[in-house]
């Protein structure tokens, strides 16, 4: 409830999309898993690669 | 983390948001801009979604602890209650109940027939009791010390013993409900630590000015410990599908915390040297809701009306989780009518999304 409403809505994004995916299309669960966790290592690297630029004092986009 | 769950959480954040906020501001409870945690009313809804979370964790936890009473002693209590009245006293605490020597209905072991069981590793490749025993005296040791030299004369050392014990007992609830529902409980166990903890440290007098800290690493102790819990037993689990040596496993498993406690510590200290934290892109809000509760229990005052607003969602979440817990218990048991199951917002998805 108090988190920022970017990260809720981003979520809910998500568990939307995985319904859509198991119930419209009817598919197996696994290429949601796979893609989510896909999604969450690539933000958790490029969260590292930001770490390094900031301290190397890259100014921001 | 299904749909059922993520739609909770955007409810929480409607009504926490969308609602609650513009309220607060505009009845002037949380007068300072939205962003403050202190006096704005992004401070405001934490309490209200800490509420929340304590009921819930209650009512699911208090239920994970009674059903198996319940259970067992819908069994044990007749079978008790005759052994004592079809013996003299003498013998009733001579013999033991455990014998059937009168006749015993054909169904009442049947309960226990459950699928065979799924084969186990050799025990070449289990852990041995003694080396668990040892392990645990010496990590339990470690934790105490590390402790003390991390936070020097804050916290006496029977309260942190105290707040181990309360870390083992909660992880295996925690333990237990990650296994039946796939989500571990960690905050809602947290957060009862922090008021169990209250119960015991002193707000009066000399050692009150550490009330908060103590309440802090009291609460963080055992959250870290029922999340570790957690994780393992899923790996372990793994494993055991997979049919690894959980021997193996558990070598592993040590290496692997070792180093991970050594580099997320680093890691931490990279962080906060580069960003300023709290601020800007990392709010850390969890950390804001713990010094909340910290404050909250070890009696530092609330803002204005949070008390009733709190109490009342408290409330509604606890009948909401309760209702969530019987409907998940009639589909477990096969009976028809747990459709509505998925559509009672759970307390924990709205509080916090966990």
């Amino acid at each position: 409830m108090y988190n920022v409403p970017s990260f809720t809505l981003a979520r809910a994004l998500g568990g939307l999309l995985s319904w859509y995916w198991r119930r419209w299309r009817g598919r197996e669960e696994t290429p949601v898993v796979v893609l989510a966790s896909g999604l969450i290592l690539g933000e958790g690297l490029c969260s590292i690669v930001n770490l390094a630029l900031a301290s190397a004092r890259v100014p921001h986009l | 983390m299904g749909p059922a769950t993520t739609l909770h959480m955007l409810l929480g954040a409607v009504v926490g948001w969308g609602i609650l906020s513009p309220l607060a501001k505009k009845r002037g409870w949380a007068p300072g801009p939205v962003d403050d945690w202190g006096t704005g009313s992004k401070g405001w809804i934490v309490w209200v979604s800490l509420a929340i979370m304590l009921a819930d964790s209650l009512v699911s936890l208090g239920w994970l602890v009674l059903r198996p009473l319940i259970f067992y002693g819908r069994i044990w209590i007749p079978r008790l209650w005759q052994h004592f009245r079809t013996h003299s006293w003498r013998d009733a605490f001579t013999t033991s109940p455990l014998d059937k020597t009168g006749y015993t209905a054909l169904g009442s072991s049947s309960h226990a027939k459950t699928s065979p069981p799924e084969p186990d590793a050799p025990p070449s490749q289990l852990i041995s009791t003694r080396i668990t025993i040892i392990g645990l005296i010496l990590s339990l040791g470690l934790c105490i010390l590390s402790v003390h030299v991390a936070f020097p004369g804050l916290i006496p050392v029977h309260l942190t013993t105290l707040a181990l014990f309360l870390a083992l007992l909660l992880s295996i609830m925690g333990v237990r409900a990650l296994g039946e529902t796939d989500l571990n409980p960690v905050s809602g166990i947290s957060k009862l630590t922090q008021l169990l903890f209250a119960l015991v440290t002193p707000t009066t007098g000399p050692a009150a000015r550490n009330a908060v800290i103590v309440n802090l690493l009291a609460g963080a102790l055992s959250e870290s410990g029922a999340l570790q819990a957690g994780d393992l037993l899923q790996d372990l689990k793994t494993g055991h599908l997979l049919g690894a040596s959980p021997a193996a496993q558990f070598w592993g498993q040590i290496v692997g915390s070792a180093v991970g406690a050594v580099l997320s510590a680093l890691v931490y200290k990279l962080y906060t040297r580069v960003y300023e934290i709290p601020g800007g892109l990392f709010q850390v809000p969890t950390g804001f809701v713990w010094v909340f509760t910290a404050r909250l229990v070890t009696g530092r005052g609330l803002p204005p009306m949070v008390g009733r607003w709190a109490a009342g969602a408290g409330a509604l979440f606890a009948l909401s989780t309760a209702t969530r817990v019987a409907g998940m218990a009639r589909k477990k048991a096969g009976r028809g009518g747990g459709w509505w199951v998925d559509w009672v917002p759970g307390g924990i998805a709205v509080a916090v999304g966990e």
